[in-house]
């Protein structure tokens, strides 16, 4: 018994290490695409870097893990990059797209690329619906079709690109039991 | 010791796709090329521009005559500067750090809009003819 939780407090060290690590990962790549520019006239549009690690997460820990990640990395890095008005906006998203990836996940279970689309979409979406009620005015959903491929499109490349990462890292984290 | 913690790992264990993954995208698509085709149906030329401010409109005005406008706050101060030339408007200047409004060019299809969220201003274009000159001259 006891042996069996001190294994478990072994555990959730490195597990915590690990979210320390990933946190720091997302927010550094949160940092990489305010440096790009990606901007076609629609306000709410993101590549949406950021939510590879938080794929990640959600693969390799779970969701309650991944959820944390996210809220923490909004937070932090709108407190260094931007304004509390964009901390409200991005969570909304964040958080929009991060519920809509889990149920996804749980209930279909397709491969990370599906998952990742979705959370594009939803990322758009709860964007939109935020800006609508921020601005009080629904002609905002105009922008609907552009939101929609975009959020298809890097979804799907966010989605291929942490599907590769996680093939190659994710044996290292989860069986490398002996450190 | 070691199954109990990789009890997450067993549902997916290697990250490619599969024909079933496939389908769901191509559904997806479908259901996105479905909907950008009913927004691009039902897209028409506007005729007037009407303007908010915060959620409270500020003016309507005739998309035919060339003008500038300032748009102005709450508190009298002029946020922004939008501009109607050649039946299309857009946003000439304005005061936000971003100005995403004066990125987002000019507009003249109906139902478009430019938005400066910092300053909550939103411009829309409308179609049809109700109004709109008597609220330039009101204004």
């Amino acid at each position: 018994m006891t042996d069996k939780t001190q294994k478990n407090r072994k555990m959730s060290t490195r597990k915590l290490a690990f979210l320390g690590l990933f946190l720091a990962f997302a927010m550094i790549l949160s940092y990489v695409e305010s440096l790009i520019p990606f901007y076609f006239g629609v306000p709410g549009m993101k590549l949406g870097l950021p939510n590879a690690a938080i794929l990640m997460v959600l693969y390799i820990f779970g969701p309650m893990e991944a959820l944390i990640v996210n809220i923490i990395r909004v937070i932090l890095t709108g407190l260094m990059f931007t304004n509390i008005f964009s901390i409200m906006f991005s969570l909304f998203g964040a958080i929009f797209s991060f519920l809509g990836m889990w149920l996804i996940k749980k209930f279909f279970k397709p491969s990370i690329q599906v998952v990742s689309v979705f959370g594009g979409l939803l990322h758009n979406i709860g964007q939109l619906s935020c800006a609508i009620l921020i601005v009080k005015n629904y002609l905002v959903g105009y922008y609907l079709p552009v939101l929609l491929i975009a959020g298809f499109l890097t979804g799907l490349l966010i989605g291929i690109i942490s599907a590769e990462v996680l093939k190659r890292i994710k044996p290292i984290i989860k069986n490398n039991n002996d450190i | 010791m070691e199954k109990s913690d990789n009890n997450s790992v067993t549902e997916n264990t290697d990250f490619t796709m599969k024909p079933r993954d496939t389908i769901i995208l191509t559904v997806v698509l479908v259901i996105i090329a479905v909907v950008v085709l009913v927004f691009y149906m039902i897209k028409q030329n506007g005729s007037y521009a009407e303007i908010t401010v915060d959620g409270e409109l500020f003016g309507t005005y005739s998309l035919n005559e060339d003008q500038e406008i300032p748009i102005t706050d709450s508190d009298g101060n002029v946020t922004n500067t939008a501009e109607i030339k050649d039946g299309k408007i857009f946003m000439l200047e304005a005061t936000c750090p971003d100005k995403l409004c004066i990125k987002q060019g000019k507009k003249n299809d109906a139902n478009s809009e430019i938005v400066c969220l910092p300053n909550r201003v939103v411009i829309s274009v409308k179609s049809g003819d109700k109004k709109a000159d008597y609220d330039t001259v009101a204004q």
